[in-house]
């Protein structure tokens, strides 16, 4: 085994038997399903088991503007919102028979609101007062020419997934009687969804003048590869940078630095460690994204299906690339600290140049990916990373110019390498002491 | 094994001149001490030597050629300080140590055992590094630096942390290896176990290099004869001509002659006052007195006796 792939098993082996780092892994999985359980599914379970959705909500309409037939429709389908709610519900339903609870939440929240029409005003409260309704609205005489609703409920909060869900109700209960009669069945469904976008399509005309239709997921997945790439090439650089950091701080503190020195060249040190952490950070990245995968199978399979091979594997190229090179910088600066913080706070520093450029002026990028501003991007070695990416996600980018970024980066890797490791090399000894600038310059020189 | 040379090699920091201009030459078979109080740059030569630290000027030659990556790759290390993963397995550091140097994991996992047998350390391989006594912890890190089979061996304070019993069993071990034609290196200030062990030193001061040679060549330059006597009575230093100044050792005194007397001068002289001597030992100056004694020279700016040693010159 080369010393490189010494110094990656061991650094691999090392992080993933960290206790920090089992937690993290594994606990983040648990942690998240908490946050999620306490802020997002728990208030709708509640709900469900209360019954308070199920509640009918009141009407009084004194203007008379309610069609009796549309009341009785309402009860049966709600706002767009729920629609969507309660397609994601029966997809989820069909796709994965596990996700009964999830299906049951979903189904809870689109269940659509039923209206119970009342005479009066004091009908309807001695129907709150008996427990019957919790809440209901009333159309004053002048509500056409006012648009004024009065609204009654037991409780003095204004806000409330009920509360939401019954305002909206109500506006498309008002919508569809004030123009039912007045306008055809097909112009009235036409107002109230203008476009169908599942009997829409979208055709793409070629530079020749050649039209054909524009695959929906095929496009989805040209925006979600380089976008998952790009998350990914962030989240893997915080890690391991991180973990590095950590791991250099005890080699130095212990002096086990000076055996490493005296055992392999600080190049290969740098590089092992790199691979080694990149790839404790991957499989991290790995479990939480396997976990997360349980609860949107449905996504994943469909991004599958419409794996643009071909933009995968040059993301996968630019991922790499762009983990080495500012993984190395954001280690051999990372070294230079006084403190395990002070070199965190150093070490960001490359992620926040690689990551900000690209990110700041994107849309210019996507309108033009081969315009003056994307092709500088995209062959400064330390934005290439994300400008390419990004640009190669519209497919409009020709062989030749990925070839130019590829070889700007790998002259980028290759520089940042032998100059992390000087840096590297000239931290390690440096206890508790910062170089000066001088000698800084003087140690990249020779490098 | 090869004779391996500190070739004009100078070194500063910010404010400090670590090696200015260090030459001297180590060769095979012999233990070699590198020497000086704390600070002076002894480390900082070592570190040279491993490729730790680069060399503002000057180079380290292996049989009179620069010295080469795969010449590094047969050096054994021990560092000045506990070089070892606090919180990991004795076995799994010193496999990693083993891999370093190119051993495979069976290897060096068979001969991390066998070396920690050798150093009465049986049994540990599975303890974690903080669970063991200081003393214990310099020990597995010197068969960290042997597991390899290293034909130059480089310890800095190689006995610091170990009790008698156990510096006498790296004495040995070291011993072994000078007389396998291995070539040991190391800097330590212990000048008892220097006197027993080294077979050349080298002295640094202020990154200088003030004394250079065989232990009998610096003794036959710089020591002063002294002689170990027994007297039943008290005796003046004025009353004998040729002792520079005379020290209380136990019950004997210890009377250190002036520049060109000789025993038997002062023997002539002690019978001639009619002194009673019951004890009379001619002794080597120790190592220590040398040593003390160039370093105050030095810094009272005897620069004179500052021995500038080229091309394997002797002292």
């Amino acid at each position: 085994m080369s010393k490189v792939g010494v110094v990656m098993s061991r650094e691999f082996l090392a992080t993933v038997r960290r206790r920090s780092y089992l937690i993290v892994t594994f606990g983040m999985p648990f942690f998240a399903a908490l946050y999620f359980g306490l802020f997002g599914i728990l208030p709708a379970v509640f709900m469900e088991r209360s019954g308070a959705s199920r509640k009918e909500v009141g009407l009084v309409d004194l203007a008379g503007v309610v069609r009796p037939e549309e009341a009785a429709r309402a009860g049966t389908a709600g706002g767009d919102e729920q629609d969507e709610a309660a397609a994601i519900a029966s997809r989820l339903a069909r796709a994965d028979p596990r996700m009964r609870a999830a299906r049951r939440i979903l189904e809870t929240v689109s269940a659509p609101v039923r209206f119970r029409t009342f005479a009066s005003r004091a009908e309807a409260i001695a129907a709150i007062g008996d427990g019957t309704i919790d809440r209901f609205y009333m159309l004053p005489a002048d509500y056409v020419a006012s648009g004024a609703v009065e609204s009654y409920q037991v409780d003095d909060t204004t806000l409330g997934v009920a509360g939401n869900r019954a305002a909206r109700s109500l506006e498309t209960l008002l919508e569809r009687s004030l123009l039912a009669g007045r306008l055809s069945r097909e112009v009235r469904d036409r107002v109230e969804t203008p476009t169908d976008a599942a009997r829409s399509s979208s055709f793409l005309v070629r530079p020749g003048g050649a039209v054909e239709p524009l695959d929906e997921a095929a496009r989805l997945s040209r925006v979600a590869i380089p976008v998952a790439f790009g998350f990914l090439l962030l989240m893997s650089l915080m890690t391991s940078a991180g973990y590095m950091i950590q791991g250099m701080s005890e080699e130095k503190e212990s002096r086990v630095i000076e055996i490493l020195l005296a055992s392999v060249r600080p190049e290969e040190l740098l590089f092992g460690k790199l691979l080694g952490l990149g790839a404790a950070g991957l499989l991290q990245l790995g479990v939480w994204v396997s976990v997360a995968g349980f609860a949107t199978s449905l996504v994943v399979a469909a991004a599958l299906a419409a794996l643009d091979l071909e933009l995968f594997l040059i993301c996968l190229v630019f991922f790499v690339l762009g983990f080495l090179m500012i993984g190395s910088l954001m280690t051999g600066t990372g070294a230079l600290g006084t403190s395990g913080r002070e070199s965190q706070q150093l070490a960001a520093l490359w992620s926040v140049v690689a990551v900000l450029p690209p990110v700041a002026v994107a849309v210019p990028i996507l309108d033009d990916p081969n315009g003056p501003l994307a092709r500088a991007l995209g062959w400064f070695p330390l934005t290439a990373p994300i400008t390419m990416m990004l640009r190669c996600g519209t497919g409009r980018v020709p062989a030749w110019d990925i070839l130019v970024s590829v070889l700007c980066l790998l002259a980028g890797v290759f520089l940042a390498l032998r100059s992390a490791a000087a840096l590297f090399r000239l931290g390690l000894l440096m206890y508790g002491k910062r170089p000066s600038l001088r000698e800084l310059a003087r140690q990249i020189r020779r490098a | 094994m090869p004779t391996i040379a500190f070739s004009h090699l100078r070194k500063s920091y910010a404010t400090t001149v670590a090696a200015d201009d260090v030459t001297f030459e180590v060769r095979p078979g012999e233990v070699f001490g590198l020497l000086g109080p704390n600070g002076a740059g002894k480390t900082t030569l070592l570190r040279i030597l491993m490729d730790i630290l680069a060399p503002d000027a000057g180079a380290i030659l292996v049989d009179s050629r620069p010295i080469e990556r795969r010449d590094r790759d047969g050096f054994g290390y021990l560092p000045e300080e506990r070089g070892l993963y606090r919180k990991e397995r004795v076995q799994d550091i010193l496999i990693y140590f083993g891999m370093l140097k190119g051993l495979d994991r069976r290897t060096a996992r068979s001969r991390a055992r066998a070396w920690l047998e050798r150093l009465d350390l049986p049994g540990i391989e599975r303890r974690r590094v903080d669970e063991l006594s200081k003393g214990q912890q310099q020990k597995v890190q010197i068969a960290g630096a042997l597991l390899h089979d290293p034909g130059v061996v480089v310890m800095d304070e190689p006995f610091a942390g170990l009790d008698p019993l156990n510096a006498v069993v790296v004495k040995d071990l070291l011993r072994e290896r000078s007389r396998a034609g291995g070539l040991v290196i190391l800097s330590t200030h212990q000048m008892p176990l220097v006197e027993t062990l080294c077979d050349r030193v080298a002295m640094i001061h202020r990154g200088r290099l003030v004394l250079y040679g065989s232990l009998q060549e610096i003794r036959g330059r710089h020591g002063r004869p002294a002689v170990l006597v027994g007297l039943a009575d008290d005796v003046d230093p004025g009353a004998l001509p040729c002792a520079e100044r005379i020290e209380a050792q136990g019950v004997l005194r210890r009377i250190v002659l002036k520049p060109g007397a000789r025993p038997r001068d002062l023997m002539e002289a002690l019978l001639a006052r009619g002194l009673a001597v019951d004890h009379f030992e001619v002794v080597r100056t120790p190592l220590e007195e040398i040593f003390v004694g160039t370093v105050r020279g030095t810094e009272g700016g005897q620069d004179d006796d500052r021995e500038r040693a080229g091309g394997g010159g002797e002292a």
